[in-house]
């Protein structure tokens, strides 16, 4: 194992562990430095790391020393833009959806479903993440998607479009994600009760449940993309893309103002 | 040996080496690690609680080379715990020998 993935997987580790963004992010910074300062001082890095043992023994063993971590706090939190969005560009790429939005919907006065244009943002913010080329198009996809379904379903009213979320799944499965095999199932049941019975009442919920799992988040309610798990439902179960991309913008924007300290 | 009472021990240690120096959690636990045989994420959640009770403090310093880097140094509290826990240490092992070289027999 090298540092990344330590690294990796004691953040999902303490994350479920429910460790504070404060104590994730100096537990994350301290063991960063400690395996830096190993391998300056002529360590083998895998030796190092593996002497360090599993991420799941190390949280216990903190959680058991320091009598548990903090729960988040209303203190945890501050107002600012988050360094990070600075540092890797997007708030300008953040920033250019969303002139590029208010200026086309100004102009031909068409806001839905103009809003598409923050889908098909988040999608290429979020393929920054990915590890590898597939990856990158699995994260992108999962806002292409609903972005080009909604496009789809606004010009052209054919009932069988339901079938085009099943773009997913396929991309997961690509790129070898079995995990998520459950989701996929319930997102197919979804796809045939919709064709054949006309009922599409969880396309939003197992197109966001598919969308949690892809990601690996623990706790969407905790989550920064809360507000596109909202917004999907609202569009996909209640037809409200207009006004539900409001609570996106809302959402997604008070994310990336009030950031947690130490993020 | 016992890893409650290793761990009470470590709390010592830890506050003892910071005595000589401002250390970084590597150097902490290149002092400690091999000649007390405590794991490095013991070491370091003792750090972390000893932190939490204000025994010791962090700092950042700035290096000619890198990125700056987190040190620890002893707090005064943390002065004044030491030499009480190293007197009760120093009663508890007394105690003990005394014990031990009793003839119960």
């Amino acid at each position: 194992m090298n540092k990344d993935m330590f690294l990796d997987s004691l953040r999902n580790e303490l994350f479920r562990a429910r460790a504070s963004m404060v104590e994730l992010g100096e537990i994350l910074n301290d063991y960063n430095q400690l395996i830096d300062e190993a391998i300056e001082g002529g360590m083998d890095e895998g030796k190092f790391i593996s002497g360090l043992g599993n991420p799941n023994e190390l949280v216990l063993e903190i959680k058991t020393n320091i009598g548990g971590f903090q729960k988040n706090r209303a203190s945890d939190f501050t107002l600012g833009i988050k360094p990070s969005a600075l540092k890797d560009g997007k708030l300008f790429l953040d920033f250019i959806f969303i002139i590029a939005f208010i200026m086309i919907g100004l102009i031909t006065n068409d806001w839905h479903p103009t809003w598409v244009i923050l889908l098909f943002g988040l999608g290429v913010l979020f393929s920054k993440g990915g590890k590898n080329v597939l990856e990158k198009i699995q994260f992108s996809a999962l806002f292409f998607t609903p972005a080009t379904y909604v496009l789809l379903d606004h010009y052209f009213d054919n009932p069988y479009l339901g079938l085009f979320s099943m773009v997913l799944p396929v991309i997961s499965i690509l790129n070898k994600n079995y995990k998520q095999i459950l989701t996929v199932a319930l997102l197919g049941l979804t796809v045939i009760l919709g064709l054949n019975f006309g009922v599409w009442v969880f396309i939003g919920l197992s197109t966001v449940l598919f969308i949690i799992q892809t990601l690996n988040i623990d706790n969407p309610i905790d989550h920064d993309n809360f507000g596109i798990f909202v917004f999907l439902i609202l569009g996909m179960n209640f037809s409200m893309w207009h006004p539900g991309w409001i609570v996106l913008v809302i959402y997604t924007s008070s994310k990336l103002v009030i950031r947690k300290k130490g993020k | 040996m016992d890893s409650q009472f290793k761990k009470g021990a470590l709390e010592i240690c830890i506050l003892k080496v910071l005595t000589k120096k401002s250390m970084s959690t590597f150097e902490i636990m290149g002092e400690l690690h091999e000649k007390l045989e405590i794991t490095e994420n013991t070491i370091y959640s003792i750090l972390r609680r000893l932190q939490k009770d204000g025994l010791i403090k962090p700092f950042t310093k700035k290096l000619p080379m890198g990125a700056p880097r987190k040190y620890f140094e002893l707090s005064e509290l943390g002065e004044i715990t030491l030499k009480e826990r190293y007197q009760q240490w120093n009663n508890f092992i007394k105690h003990v020998e005394e014990v031990m070289e009793e003839d119960y027999e």
